[in-house]
């Protein structure tokens, strides 16, 4: 079975022809609409309620209690499809995913009740944890908790919260505790219904330069009893089960960088291969098809690293401090990037609000820059990389002195994309990975595994040049962490930073190999073939300062292939799904 | 540094001078300087030097200890206390 007919992507594949071709103004989810709502700023309720008619929020539900929710593999096929429509719609339908925090946290009367809220079309969620004096430093956060007889006062705000008007269910963060140190606050599942109205009120939407429609506000508890159900986990216990729902969320963000690009890629190659200019067009002229095939080749590696990571969720849940945090800085980082350099490409029409697929682009590019400041931006991001570095480093170095191989079971689970996952269990997520990064301890099995398959694979030999060079600047990385160790620098330092960065793009480099070598039943000739590994190998060379020449031939392959996909409407991730678009005919002139 | 071998569980006050010895190095104090009763938040100690100390302790031991440790054992008497009496179970 070829893998675009495989589980995880039949619930996205169903998704995409439901909502139909986007450029037809009578899709539900058409861009002349979703920009018609995005210029009245308009909460894009339309959407959201054609979603729960599909169900769409049954798939943050575990089957177990009643859901549709198998793997966050298949989540993040999901993630991908809304964020290619319409990002607000996405960051909107997404609010489901804290329920995680009871499925991480809670007990088993509080699961079942969260899931039966969650599965009815009324149980929207918002997470509440920022305050507006406090932003990322949730420690100091004011709102107060106050345990009494028959259950918890709440007092104090919180600030900017999407969905905090429109949601039944709030998930809130609150001080239960006046000492410092992370036992401070707790979480509770607070049900707006079940508590007196005239103790709570919204702050006013604040205006916002994407997600325009979004319902991005706060709330102000004054002296509003809840009961004692609603606490998920102990008291004291908020931090501990925040932090680890963050770390499948922040994973699940790069969905939503991609997607966001697999739309604008999809709307400058319709711009590109059908702007008449010299005689030719502009996917013609070799600078403009450069900076195409190289968004391309982004959204591809980013696609291996998401969909490995969604997937190792599944197998090693325990390590999700480090990998997470890998998730979130890398994709949004990378992706970013890639839509500027597509802007340059879609010229005057970048700018304008109209015209061109009704100006969605500049919307879509707005709305995707939110990726990397929610969940914990990329810095804060970083910032937990660079805790964790001195332990990651001691190990690797000490593995990768003896070359030990990891031929492990795991590693083949997380990268083979037609193996079975096993359940996803929470209770194992953690906030250290106690020095462990299974993925990046695989580096002396993939150089093995490269130079086996040297002469059998397609490319092997130039993809094994590439990734020596990898694997020697991150030994050398290594070096220096252990270094900064060693002289007792501080490993907050700006020097720190630029290696969890380039800690993250090394990842890239293992997970995209990774998948290659795992995947070769299962993947087209495209894939197999690898031009799109190599140059984007070399594209994650040059930010590690490492600038490789590499044949042209392979960017011709790559830039080829997104021809023939935008022109068969195929989705452009690594496994390419059949969209409901009209396959595009280079004819009519742009407007 | 020196690894216990065959995991047997160190006595208290071996734990008590090996935590003291690296938080002082972590901290960069003297070592003379630790209270073992004192709270280890009011040293400063940030969660990077707690995520390193745990390491640390980690690696010495052979054992894995749990990632909160520090918030619900928060002076070098309670942190050391717990690693002997939870010896066994934290063998990896
Ligand atoms: C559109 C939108 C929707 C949102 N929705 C929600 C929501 O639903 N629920 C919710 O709880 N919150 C939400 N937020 C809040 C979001 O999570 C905040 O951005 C977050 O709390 C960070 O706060 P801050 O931006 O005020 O930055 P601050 O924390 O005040 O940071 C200021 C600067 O310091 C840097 N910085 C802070 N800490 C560190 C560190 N440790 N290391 C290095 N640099 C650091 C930051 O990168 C930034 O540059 C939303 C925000 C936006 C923009």
């Amino acid at each position: 079975m070829s893998l675009n007919q495989r589980i995880q992507h039949q619930a996205a594949h169903k998704l995409e022809h439901a909502l139909g071709d986007p450029n037809n103004p009578d899709s539900i989810m058409s861009y002349k609409r979703v920009m018609e709502l995005d210029e009245q700023e308009s909460f894009q309720e339309e959407f959201y309620q054609y979603l729960l008619s599909l169900k769409t929020h049954h798939h943050y539900v575990p089957a177990a209690l009643g859901g549709k929710f198998e793997t966050y593999e298949q989540l993040y096929a999901l993630g991908k499809v809304l964020a290619r429509r319409d990002l607000s719609t996405a960051v909107t339908m997404s609010t489901m995913i804290w329920s995680t925090l009871v499925w991480v946290g809670g007990d088993k009367i509080l699961k079942q009740h969260c899931a039966d809220v969650t599965l009815s079309n009324n149980g929207a969620q918002c997470l509440a944890y920022s305050e507006e004096h406090h932003g990322s430093d949730l420690l100091a956060n004011e709102l107060t908790a106050t345990e009494v007889e028959d259950g918890f006062i709440l007092e104090g705000e919180k600030w900017p919260i999407n969905r905090a008007a429109r949601s039944e269910v709030v998930m809130l963060l609150a001080r239960t505790a006046n000492e410092s140190g992370g036992r401070n606050l707790s979480l509770f599942f607070v049900e707006k219904s079940k508590i007196d109205c005239s103790t709570f009120t919204y702050i006013s939407k604040v205006k916002t330069h994407g997600l325009r429609g979004c319902d991005i506000c706060g709330i102000k508890f004054n002296k509003t009893h809840i009961p004692k159900s609603a606490l998920i986990g102990p008291i004291g216990g908020g931090l501990e089960i925040a932090i680890k729902a963050f770390q499948v969320t922040r994973t699940l963000c790069a969905s939503l960088s991609i997607g966001a690009l697999e739309n604008n890629l999809r709307v400058v190659m319709g711009f590109a291969t059908q702007r008449r200019l010299y005689k030719g067009n502009v996917f013609d002229i070799p600078n403009a098809r450069h900076h195409l095939t190289n968004a391309f080749t982004d959204l591809l590696i980013t696609d291996a690293l998401g969909s490995s990571l969604s997937r190792a969720l599944h197998v090693i849940p325990k390590q999700f401090s480090v990998l997470s945090a890998v998730a979130k800085c890398f994709a949004p980082y990378k992706l970013d990037q890639a839509q500027k350099d597509l802007a340059t490409v879609l010229g005057a029409r970048f700018f304008f609000r109209e015209k061109h697929k009704e100006g969605i682009f500049q919307k879509s590019l707005r709305d995707s820059q939110v990726v990397s400041l929610f969940d914990g931006s990329s810095e804060i991001n970083l910032y937990s990389l660079t805790t964790q570095l001195s332990l990651l480093a001691r190990r690797q170095d000490k593995l990768f002195a003896i070359t030990a191989e990891t031929t492990s079971s795991k590693l083949s689970n997380i990268f083979d994309a037609s193996t079975q996952l096993p359940t996803f269990r929470g209770e194992k997520l953690d906030l250290s990975s106690h020095g462990r990064d299974l993925i990046m301890e695989s580096w002396p099995q993939i150089i093995a595994a490269l130079k086996h398959a040297s002469g059998t694979l397609h490319n092997a030999d130039k993809i094994l040049f590439l990734a020596e060079m990898v694997f020697n600047k991150h030994q050398q990385n290594l070096q220096r962490i252990a270094n900064h160790v060693e002289q007792k620098s501080d490993m907050q330092s700006p020097r720190m930073f630029k290696i969890a960065r380039e800690y993250c793009v090394v990842h890239a480099a293992v997970c995209s190999i990774q998948y290659w070598l795992n995947n070769t039943q299962n993947s087209d000739v495209f894939i197999n073939k690898a031009d799109w590994l190599i140059v984007g190998l070399q594209r994650l060379l040059l930010e590690l300062n490492i600038d490789i020449e590499i044949s042209e031939q392979h960017l011709t392959q790559v830039s080829n292939e997104l021809l023939h996909r935008s022109q068969a409407a195929l989705s452009y991730g690594l496994v390419p799904l059949e969209l409901p678009e009209l396959s595009l005919i280079p004819a009519e002139e742009i407007a | 540094m020196n690894t216990v071998i065959n995991q047997v569980a160190p006595t208290l006050d071996i734990v008590k001078t090996k935590a003291s010895e690296l938080l002082a190095e972590r901290l960069r104090i003297d070592v003379i300087e630790v209270d073992m009763n004192k709270k280890l938040t009011s040293y400063g100690l940030d969660s990077i030097d707690a995520v390193t100390m745990i390491g640390d302790l980690e690696d010495w031991l052979d054992i894995e200890l749990p990632s909160t440790l520090l918030w619900d054992y928060d002076t070098i008497n309670d942190v050391a206390q717990f690693i002997v009496e939870n010896f066994e179970s934290l063998v990896d």
